[in-house]
């Protein structure tokens, strides 16, 4: 995602006032997927390779990803783990307290669909039952370059979104 | 120490067997204090684990004291009944009894006389029924 | 009460269940009087997923994988006490190349598990750096577990009547490689770490936990060990091939945060030797016994129990002749010592909450179940 390409892609010149609007949407998506902060928010087992994702071999803050620990610093929440029905409403006030923009990214199977505890009394079936989700990362848990994959898919997610209709 | 609690106890103790390196005791609920006081003062020191087991048609409580001198297992069963149980609290005996009696409390619905603060410590606190029990089917939901 | 003429009351602080330092979702309702704890109430459940009652309705087999999800740090662990109780059960025999194997992938997972301990507990204490040390070490053990069993998390590779399948080609090299780097990053570390006047102001002598109160607890593993009670169910009661290894038994007299690092940052020196004895003392054979898929053990119970990284990770399996365990009780070492913790905190600080917190090593996936 180089910055020259990006510029070659966005120096068009159109008519009207759409040519200053484009490059705004251009400058603000490159900053915010440049610079994605996750809130610490692990969970379960996920919660393990999200932390190895972030450490030395597979370095997150190359990618821009600094984590916060408070909702209100943070634009990203990465649930990664399990999501029980007593974790449930914190979650929501967690995802409420974030300012917008903000996305969510469900890690790992728990969080995509409830995962091996599809039978459970506990569990929520699926983060996407409390918040609206972006990205989904399968797996049990996921593989660090799984992680690094959704985050670049939501970077592309971001790349596409514009002030007129921004879809959260 | 079957002998030494079949002899202190007598007709308390239900049933005792040795096996292996467990000497399973089975007790009248009324003696339960007691029996796991002697069994302290006799090396058993260690309360590893206190939980139900539901069987569909009986319950029981099991405690299991270890002695960390000889490596053997006091297993202490006291039969309860489905609903409605209720046992004396060995927190006077073991600190380490107040969380996993809250649990089978929490779980099987088993009522500790005299626990110091008995209530849920899993679920949340409006959670209506006991999960581990039988009767309720895995999705309660 | 009051401080000199300016009444005080005291306050209720929520800890959790978000907080970058409790090790998962945990809630703390600390009490304070002024910036000193009085009372500490741990709320716990946010990770509770309802394994026990779930295994009522899988096959034997079939519950493997779910106890890889409880002690997540090290799985091989609760895999191994489900899988002893249950062979105890259906008197199965467990190949002698496979008990070696089975050391094997509890040791590495030890290590791993300790290597996540030093890496947070220094994170947590502000030594952001350590975090770095301890996780690059850890991806080697990793590449071990991959190559052999495919996972680097959740191997569900010890199955009943042995192990997945027999070590790859290049295995053994590797391991070897492992265990001789690992001695001299452990050197590293002490020379950061543990010589380090803010670390150890911040660990020596704090959050004790006498031995007494320890075992009346059921604390074990090497948060009773830190107090200096030699406990080690390897040496106690022993499975697998531990009573042909030669190791020590690693504890620390001091009863604080301290003593508890230093004897997990030892016993990562004697995994290292015991991996490599077992390597060595390798025999041929096969890896795995044979056993029905759909197991049905006779009616009985047992209770197997292993020396996990956290202490006693216990299975209390009931069964009822069926495919599917009666009962299967899960009986967590983090449970206990999270019990412990209201004693062990009165009378400090919040920072030191973090410290003491750190020091007991918990998973909150074991403590939920």
């Amino acid at each position: 995602m180089g910055v020259a390409k990006r510029l070659a892609d966005v120096v068009v010149l159109v008519p009207g006032g759409e040519f200053l609007l484009t490059k705004i949407d251009y400058v603000l998506n490159w900053g915010r997927a440049s610079s994605i902060w996750p809130l610490t928010y692990g969970l379960a087992c996920c919660a393990i390779e999200m932390m190895a994702t972030a450490a030395s071999r597979w370095d997150l803050d190359r990618f821009g990803v600094m984590y916060r620990g408070t909702p209100r610093q943070a634009d990203l929440l990465i649930v990664a783990g399990t999501v029980t029905k007593k974790m449930a409403p914190v979650l929501r006030q967690l995802y409420d307290q974030m300012p917008e923009p903000k996305y969510v990214l469900a890690m790992g199977g728990c969080a995509c669909s409830g995962g091996p505890f599809h039978d459970s009394y506990f569990v929520v079936q699926g983060v996407d039952e409390i918040v609206p989700v972006d990205i989904y990362v399968p797996g049990c848990p996921p593989r660090p370059e799984a992680l690094i994959d959704g985050i670049y898919r939501l970077q592309e997610k971001m790349h596409r979104e514009s002030l007129r209709s921004r879809t959260a | 120490m079957i002998e030494h609690l079949k002899a202190h106890f007598g007709e308390d103790i239900e049933s005792a067997e040795q096996v292996g390196r467990e000497v399973r005791v089975r007790l009248r609920p009324a003696a339960l204090v007691a029996v796991c006081r002697f069994c302290k003062e006799r090396g058993y020191r260690y309360p590893a684990d206190i939980t139900a087991v539901d069987t569909g048609s009986e319950m029981r409580v099991v405690y299991r004291l270890v002695s960390l001198d000889n490596g053997e297992h006091a297993v202490i069963s006291a039969g309860v009944p489905r609903s409605g149980a209720s046992l004396p609290s060995i927190t006077g005996v073991f600190r380490g009894a107040d969380w996993p009696e809250r649990e089978v409390y929490d779980l099987f619905g088993v009522r500790f006389v005299s626990h110091p603060d008995l209530r849920r410590i899993l679920l949340t606190d409006d959670w209506q029924g006991f999960p581990l029990l039988k009767t309720g089917s895995v999705q309660d939901r | 009460m009051s401080v000199g003429l300016t009444p005080t009351e005291q306050v209720i602080l929520n800890m959790g269940p978000q907080h970058p330092s409790t090790h998962g979702v945990l809630r703390l309702k600390l009490t304070l009087e002024g910036e000193v704890i009085v009372g500490c109430d741990p709320v716990i459940g946010y990770l509770h997923r309802g394994m026990e009652k779930i295994a009522e309705n899988r096959t034997y087999a079939q519950f493997i994988p779910y106890t890889d999800r409880l002690d997540y740090l090290s799985s091989a662990s609760n895999n191994e006490a489900f899988v002893l109780a249950v062979e105890r059960i259906a008197s199965i025999e467990v190949p002698p190349r496979a008990q070696y194997l089975r050391v094997i992938l509890l040791e590495l997972n030890r290590i791993a598990s300790h290597l996540v301990f030093v890496a947070t507990f220094a994170n947590d204490l502000a030594a952001t750096t350590a975090f770095l040390y301890g996780f690059r070490e850890r991806e080697v053990i990793m590449d071990l577990f991959e190559m052999w069993t495919g996972a680097r998390l959740t191997q569900s590779w010890i199955r009943i009547g042995g192990v997945g399948s027999d070590l790859p080609e290049g295995f053994e090299k590797k391991a070897h490689e492992f265990c001789r780097m690992l001695g001299p990053r452990l050197a590293e570390y002490d020379e950061l770490l543990t010589g380090n006047r803010i670390f150890r102001a911040r660990t020596e002598g704090v959050g004790l936990l006498p031995p007494e109160a320890g075992i009346d607890y059921a604390c074990s593993g090497p948060t009773l060990r830190g107090s200096g009670v030699p406990f080690d169910l390897r040496r106690a009661e022993p499975y697998e091939v531990y009573s042909r290894l030669g190791f020590d038994v690693v504890t620390d007299e001091a009863c604080d945060c301290m003593g508890r690092y230093r004897v997990r940052m030892e016993e990562m020196r004697q995994s290292v030797h015991i991996i490599e004895q077992c390597l060595d003392q390798l025999p041929q054979g096969e890896v795995l016994a044979k056993v029905p898929r759909a197991l049905r053990p006779a009616a009985g119970e047992a209770y197997g129990r292993v020396e996990s990284p956290r202490g006693e990770f216990a299975c209390y399996v009931v069964s009822d002749g069926g495919t599917s365990p009666l009962r299967v009780r899960l009986r967590a070492p983090s449970f206990y010592h999270m019990a412990a913790l209201p004693e062990m905190v009165r009378g400090w600080k919040i920072g030191d909450v973090v410290a003491i917190l750190g020091s007991l090593d918990i998973v909150l996936g074991e403590i939920d179940r």
